[in-house]
């Protein structure tokens, strides 16, 4: 074992002499000029605050004030300034006099930008890896509470699925196809640099300068094991140097609906008439004749469905014929779904000021927002205030810190499941015969004392339609909150210790506080039965970031160029939590547990997770023409055992800009051609649990004594997931930069996937975790940005991208593995060799029995040969759902997907949109299930669709025959399969700058107006269902998307 | 000054750079969690295993209404005849028509395989471990006995649950048999016949009744000799050898009397009843509350599912006199959701809804002896163990004379249907015997002003495929799941 002294006191030695050699090199300036201008822009001469001014060959810069202009000081030997700013052309300039005015014409053109990627920043033009960048112009319109919803349709190769309508509610991210099975999927995010182990949404849009969305191995391999699944940076806004003071406002109010329309049920009416025939036919199979039957079925309508909404003058509503008695009206025609939603009001309002002096810059930013959800009960809320903070203390000494602390605060109802309290699917479960209010037999409202109306919590109502539930009844008295406190918190210090040669050292921490409180109100509703309940959770989480690197950047010759880093990291994530949960309240309006008179539970539990690592790359260009880059990182990590605790991740990229070559150089309308590949391995470590070696026993205390449970084998084996990834793209410019775009082909493959292998359940668990199977995805994708017409007044864009990847198992420890279990619905997938991880593997419907009405799937038919060995020869039809076979039936990861954007700019007015799309996959509406009984869930909503049930007269039909009893036609099959393909306006912006001189005038810089919508149109096959379901094509009953329209403005000063 | 400072962050950044390399560095440990090593270290935590199985048997649940062991005495009840599962509410309604577990895609199929064998494995973790443990000897041996004793109860469930009886045909594939630990190389077994299990259900409580004696539990829970003789009873009472079945149900019962009439009528709630041999006890803080047992079977509050009703000719199965019939109570009220149906008020919660779960009782021991006896032809001994029960029960003690042999067996047996309702006899009894289900519209009615009201009985007649009960049906059997036969290439 080495001992950290005799390393420290070698490397001390080695710092003091680095040090030194600094000094003297500091002291070789001489001879200064000073040269000055103003840079404005190509097109209205409007002065470019903000842009960066450099001396070429050199590390110093400034950049423009707020008039464009600038100072700057230039060495004897020094005589070319470069300026660059995000969203123009770079433009070289030699200098020719001390008054050197410039413009810059806006670029157009992703390539230019300098990238935020791993441990630094890069130039798009010439970077090796696979980045696409997402700027803060883009996110600015949007009306959504998360920055991970408005990634949808701007990033190639991203799948972003917002799966719920629920303000503040993050999107599922997936990059370039599916890397795992059952460790995830999602990628790593990265704030200010560093890994992030808090929740997305507590960021503001607003405080966003960029989002890096990093694709390849060579962008993502210097995050080794948690970089498998892509990486996703974002970058908060800085000050400039040397610049005063901007004050910019931003603001928007608006209200949010449903984004679209519901399933269509049946009526009063038509329900009771429905369910008479159910109750009829079931008598009927009792071995009642019709006359009986039809008899029974009268009598006993009203009493199985406990209500009569038909009023006490009709007892029998539906007759011996099965029509409602002439004369009978339905005395009350309430909506549930509706009357759980509501307009949601959205209102957000920021305040950021920005600056610099010579040696310092800040951006400070506050901000508010309060997005209430369309549906009762849902809201998000959230303060954030920022403060980022850089200095350069002197030539060897630069610090900085960004500290960012907000608290959110959520309320949501519970949306998704087939649970009875999910107010998404609250109007599925309750048929509309049920009131609202409760009523009085002739149908008017039966009023408290205070002539208020009474809601009708339906204590008399049948299981199946949420017996003793009114979610809007007890809306108001319970609550579902969770609040959380977050500070994020990034510093660092870097020394320049010879030219060209920085430690950077920072240190970070995330540090999240939440606090849950579910209260269920004693009076009314669920809470009845136990006198209400409360139950209140807090847990803290901590996660700290240490690094070091060395980063040196060197020349040999004219045309080596070399950069090289070199450090270690170590991460660990500490979380502590404690919830408890009492019931049996003695009065109304207390919600804490201190008014609940039962304790319940009460329990805690803590978990640890360390990373340490070593990372290491190397960049290299020759000429700037060829570029070749090169990292490795060594992760160890306590997941696993000692044995098997450390891996290794590395990169290889290469990239080629044709354009500095000589023969390219005259060509008029290229403007720039890179081609670049890379191959590299990264790993995937998250499967969930943090303890994944160990046999274990689950601490199971019983009856106030010790108890234990076998929970899990022993795996010590485990290890982490790889994936070996190939990137091959291209980007090219042309015509002025007015055609640009991006192409990329790639392949992922994972290895040793984390696994939870299913075990025979007589071997007493269901699985076992294992490192087994590998997976691929191959995929291409791209982007094109156009400028159709632009003139002085007039400027079109319009940009598009596309994704596309089959994912593909290439190696399973076993023949067939069934997945994708759907809570009590059973599995709706298979994996197979060859297949992919999201096939569905269902049964398939065979339509109804024209002749009894039964429903029916396929089974397989067999015949045996002499030795007993069976041979499939064909399909038939079963009523018995058990019976039926499953069959691969279509994969529901979408064949196309991405985005269309367009921008129209006239004068001072702007016009944009961004339509999302998927092109090909399945979707299994299980929220259709729900409303699709055969008359098994007596008093449960029921589709339209069931109208066109089987009857003798209608034997054509895909909707059986009605049944008391379940036939299992709404079981999981293809008769719920559908077409995935939708596309969506996820946003369109007007607005409008006010023109410069009434700005001026009242002081300001600029002043937008305008207005927005998020979600305003949505293109599907299908009525009611929302196409933005998870990943794996199944839907579960969950909070429908928003849609929000808002008026926004936005000035600086 | 600004060279040290620089030269003690280099410092500090170093000496961070090694910590991460150390293996203690990466020591973390599970808060809810014990290793094998650390389980199986002493006798101590190899009881809280024992504790812990117990509860994962009674309240282990993987929806609503699948309250642990009490889901399948409740679905065994309600694919008798003499109770019914309400329509219109939650809980067991496609478990009263012979949906599930007869349907092997079912999570009730799935739930009723998988957490049976998980207790099993628990079992076979404690018998092969217990030895090497820290700990007092005698200890030791109890802890044995009491795995083996609970593998032994699961087994005979299995047995008797996946395939038909012993005396139809013994040679039928009934389950797998598992008795070591499953460790990550385990291959999954092929299903053992009904002989083959009821010989390791013999052998694990004849090894369980040579490490009991001396065993004295804190806890009703826990198996010990006592209940080691009851199952013996229940094994033999099914593969017929009935002396056996007399004798070993006589020694259960030892020191557990019948209770008296007015405790029959204190709500099967509580583990203190005298006459209660194994039984669960609740706390309020662990029980499954409006999901539970109680929350289904009974039928007094004034909310919950309250979901398992009594078959009107159940009732006419009581004389007046009985204790047991002023347990039913019509519901006249149109306004409440029991409206036309008996209820039948045997089991009534506790009011912090802890009510305990029984499962075995001196009652159904002294039935099994004189069942056995009846078998056997001895008359005398039937009657004196049935009027055992019976004067408990407000009942007139019987006269062997009075019955011939048949008569007797089948009085005998409608005594157990009029005592063990509602703990998940009446279907392992139709099995056993080889019977059918029989299941008949009510036609009884009651007065509401001038109408007469029929009362409400069995709404479902037939099968699913709409065909007649019959014996040996397999809807009577529950199904290995679809789990099970894709996972197990052995089956």
């Amino acid at each position: 074992m080495r001992t950290n002294k005799q390393i420290n006191k070698a490397m001390k030695l080695r710092i003091i002499i680095l040090a030194l050699l600094s000094i003297f090199q500091l002291a070789a300036f001489a001879q200064d000029r000073k040269v000055s201008g103003v840079v404005t822009q190509q097109s209205d001469n409007k002065p470019l605050p903000g842009v960066v001014v450099k001396v070429k060959g050199s590390k110093k810069g400034v950049s423009t004030d707020t008039d464009g202009k600038y100072v700057i000081t230039l060495g004897s030997s020094e005589d070319t300034l470069v300026f660059s700013f995000i969203g123009y052309q770079t433009k070289e300039q030699v200098v020719v006099s001390d008054i050197q005015n410039i413009q810059l014409a806006s670029a157009d053109n992703q390539l230019n930008e300098v990238v935020v990627v791993a441990y630094g920043t890069a130039n798009k033009a010439t970077y090796t890896g696979s980045a696409s960048v997402v700027n803060a112009k883009e996110l600015e319109n949007r009306q959504v509470s998360s920055v991970s919803r408005s990634l949808q349709g701007l990033v190639p190769g991203l799948q972003s699925v917002a799966s719920a309508g629920q303000p503040g509610s993050d999107a599922t991210i997936r990059l370039r196809g599916i890397g795992s099975v059952n460790a995830s999927s999602a990628p790593l995010y990265v704030v200010d640099g560093v890994p992030f182990s808090g929740n997305i949404n507590s960021i503001s849009n607003n405080d966003i300068q960029s989002v890096s969305v990093l694709k390849d191995a060579s962008a993502s391999a210097l995050y080794g094991s948690r970089g498998a699944n892509g990486v996703i940076i974002i970058t908060t806004k800085q000050g400039q140097l040397n610049s005063k003071p901007t004050v910019t406002l931003n603001a928007s109010t608006g209200v949010s609906t449903r984004a679209f329309k519901d399933y269509d049920y049946l009526d009063n009416k038509q329900y009771f008439e429905l369910y008479w025939e159910a109750i009829r036919n079931n008598q009927l199979d009792q071995g009642k004749n019709a006359a009986q039957a039809a008899q029974y079925a009268s009598a006993e309508l009203a009493g199985a469905l406990k209500v009569n909404p038909f009023g006490s003058a009709y007892p029998q509503p539906v007759g011996l014929d099965g029509k409602l008695v002439p004369g009978a009206v339905s005395l009350w025609n309430d909506d549930w779904t509706e009357s759980l939603s509501r307009n949601g009001i959205r209102t957000q309002a920021e305040i950021g000021i920005s600056g610099g002096s010579e040696d310092s810059k800040y951006f400070v930013s506050g901000g508010y927002l309060d997005d209430k959800g369309f549906i009762v009960g849902s809201g998000f809320k959230r303060y954030n205030a920022r403060v980022n903070y850089n200095t350069k203390v002197n030539k060897w000494f630069e610090a900085g810190v960004n500290v960012a602390a907000n608290t959110t605060s959520q309320d949501s109802p519970p949306q998704s499941d087939s649970n009875q309290g999910n107010f998404a699917n609250f109007g599925r479960l309750v048929s509309n015969i049920y009131p609202v209010y409760e009523r009085n037999p002739d149908g008017t409202y039966k009023l408290d004392s205070n002539g208020e109306k009474v809601y009708d919590f339906g204590n008399y109502r049948p299981s199946a339609a949420a017996t003793g539930n009114n979610l809007l009844g007890d809306a108001d008295l319970n609550k579902y909150s969770s609040k959380q406190d977050a500070v994020i918190f990034r510093g660092n210090v870097q020394f320049n210790i010879l030219k060209g040669l920085k430690l950077k050292s920072s240190i970070n921490t995330d540090y999240v506080n939440r606090l849950n409180h579910s209260y269920t109100n004693p009076g009314f509703g669920s809470g009845l039965s136990g006198k209400g309940s409360v139950s209140k959770s807090s847990s803290r989480s901590i996660g700290v970031t240490v690094n070091n690197l060395l980063d040196y950047t060197f020349d040999l010759g004219a045309q080596h160029h070399f950069n090289v880093l070199a450090g270690q990291e170590l991460y660990t994530l500490n979380s502590s939590g404690l919830s408890g949960s009492r019931s049996n309240f003695g009065f109304q309006g207390k919600d804490e547990p201190a008014a609940a008179s039962l304790l319940n539970s009460f329990t805690g539990s803590s978990d640890e997770y360390k990373l340490s690592s070593f990372l290491g790359k190397l960049d290299y260009n020759f000429g700037q023409k060829y570029y070749f880059s090169a990292s490795f990182r060594r992760d160890g990590s306590s997941r696993f055992s000692p044995g098997s605790r450390w891996g290794n991740f590395w990169s290889l990229g290469a990239s080629w800009n044709a354009t500095s070559e000589n023969f390219l150089k005259d060509i008029d309308w290229l403007n720039n051609l890179t081609i670049r590949t890379s191959y590299g391995a990264q790993g995937n470590d998250n499967l969930g649990g943090y303890y994944a070696y160990q046999d274990l026993y689950s601490i199971y205390n019983s009856l106030g004594e010790a108890g234990l449970v076998t929970s899990r084998l022993p795996t010590p084996g485990l290890k982490w997931e790889s994936n070996l990834n190939f990137n091959s793209g291209i980007d090219f410019a042309l015509f002025n930069n007015r055609l640009t775009g991006t192409f990329e082909v790639y392949q992922r493959r994972s290895k040793d996937l984390l696994f939870s292998r299913p075990l025979s359940p007589s071997l007493g668990f269901i699985e076992i975790d294992d490192n087994i199977g590998s997976l691929r995805n191959n995929g291409f994708e791209g982007q094109i940005n156009i400028v159709p017409v632009i003139t002085d007044d007039f400027r079109w864009a319009f940009g598009l991208n596309f994704g596309h990847f089959k994912n593909k198992i290439t190696e399973l420890p076993q023949k067939e593995i069934i997945s994708g279990s759907v809570g009590q619905l059973g599995s709706t997938k298979k994996l197979v060799v060859g297949g992919s991880v999201y096939d569905f593997f269902i049964r398939e419907w065979a339509g109804v029995d024209a002749s009894n009405g039964k429903p029916l799937w396929y089974k397989n038919t067999y015949t045996t040969d002499g030795a007993g060995v069976k041979t499939i020869t064909g399909k038939t039809t079963t009523s018995v759902f058990a019976e039926a076979d499953q069959y691969f039936q279509g994969s529901a990861l979408p064949d196309v997907y991405g985005g269309v954007s367009s921008n129209f700019k006239y004068k001072n007015a702007e016009l944009s949109f961004l339509f999302s799309y998927s092109i090909g996959g399945k979707i299994l509406d299980l929220d259709e299930v729900m409303i699709s009984h055969n008359g098994d869930n007596p008093g449960r909503t029921w589709s339209k669709d069931l109208l066109s049930r089987w009857t003798p007269d209608n034997p054509n039909t895909d909707v059986p025959r009605l049944n008391t009893q379940a036939t299992n036609w709404n079981s999981i099959s293809t008769r719920f399969l559908y077409d995935a393909t939708y596309a969506r306006l996820k946003n369109l912006t007007l607005s409008y700058s006010l023109p410069d001189q009434w700005v001026s005038a009242i002081g300001f810089k600029n002043f937008r107006i305008s207005a927005s919508g998020e979600n305003l149109l949505t293109l599907f096959g299908r009525d009611g269902l929302d196409p933005e379901q998870a990943v794996d094509g199944v839907t579960f009953y969950r909070y429908p998307a928003q849609k929000t329209i808002s008026l926004g403005l936005n000035a600086s000063f | 000054m600004k060279l040290q400072k620089l030269l003690y962050t280099l410092l500090f950044a170093a000496s961070i750079a090694f910590t991460g390399c150390s293996d203690d560095f990466f020591d973390t440990a599970p808060a809810g969690d014990l290793t094998g090593k650390e389980t199986f270290a002493s006798t101590t935590n190899i009881d809280a295993l024992m504790n812990g199985t117990l509860r994962y048997l009674m309240e282990s649940s993987t929806s609503q209404d699948n309250p642990g062991y009490s889901a399948i005495l409740l679905s065994q009840e309600v694919m008798g005849d003499d109770a019914i599962a309400r329509d219109g509410v939650y809980g067991y309604r496609d478990s009263y028509p012979y949906r599930d577990p007869y349907d092997n895609t079912t999570r009730r199929a799935l739930f009723f395989w998988s957490f049976q064998y998980k207790v099993i494995d628990n079992c076979n973790n404690i018998i092969a471990n217990v030895d090497q443990a820290s700990g007092p000897e005698a200890d030791k041996k109890y802890l044995k006995g009491q795995a083996l004793a609970l593998r032994a109860f699961v087994y005979l469930n299995l047995v008797r649950q996946y395939q038909y009886t012993y005396a139809k045909d013994k040679t039928a594939k009934a389950v797998p048999i598992y008795t070591e630990p499953t460790s990550p190389s385990s291959q999954p077994k092929p299903r053992a016949t009904v002989e083959e299990v009821y010989s390791q259900i013999i052998a694990d409580l004849t090894q369980a009744e040579t490490l009991l004696p001396g065993f004295k539990r804190s806890v009703k829970n826990r198996l010990d000799i006592n209940v080691v003789k009851g199952l013996f009873a229940r094994a033999y009472l099914t593969t017929e050898k009935w002396d056996l079945a007399a004798a070993k149900a006589k020694e259960a019962r030892t020191g557990y009397n019948i209770m008296d009439p007015a405790q029959y009528l204190q709500g099967f709630n509580d583990v203190s009843n005298v006459e209660w041999i194994w039984g669960h006890p609740q706390k309020a803080d662990q029980t499954l509350g409006g999901a539970s047992f109680f929350a289904y079977i009974d039928v007094t509050p004034a909310t919950g599912y309250r979901s398992i009703m009594p078959d009107p000719y159940f009732r006419k199965l009581f004389q007046d006199q009985d204790i047991r019939k002023s347990l039913f109570e019509l519901v006249t009220t149109t306004t409440d959701p029991m409206y036309r149906w008996y209820k039948y008020k045997k089991f009534v919660d506790k009011t912090d809804k802890s009510g305990n779960i029984v499962l075995m009782r001196s009652s159904e021991m002294a039935l099994i002896e004189a069942e056995g006896k009846a078998r056997l032809n001895d008359l005398p001994g039937a009657v004196a163990a049935l009027n055992e029960v019976r004067i408990k029960r407000n009942l007139t003690a019987l006269t062997a004379g009075a019955y011939n042999q048949t008569d007797l067996i089948e009085e005998i047996l409608v005594e157990r249907r009029r005592e063990l309702w509602g703990e998940g006899f009446r279907l392992p009894d139709i099995l056993r015997l080889q019977r059918k289900v029989v299941r008949n519209e009510t036609t009884d009615t009651f007065k509401s002003g001038a109408a007469d009201v029929v009362i409400k009985g069995h709404y479902i007649r037939v099968f699913p495929d709409n065909s007649a009960f019959i014996p040996n049906s397999p809807y009577y059997l529950f199904s290995i799941p679809v789990n099970e036969i894709n996972t197990n290439p052995n089956l």
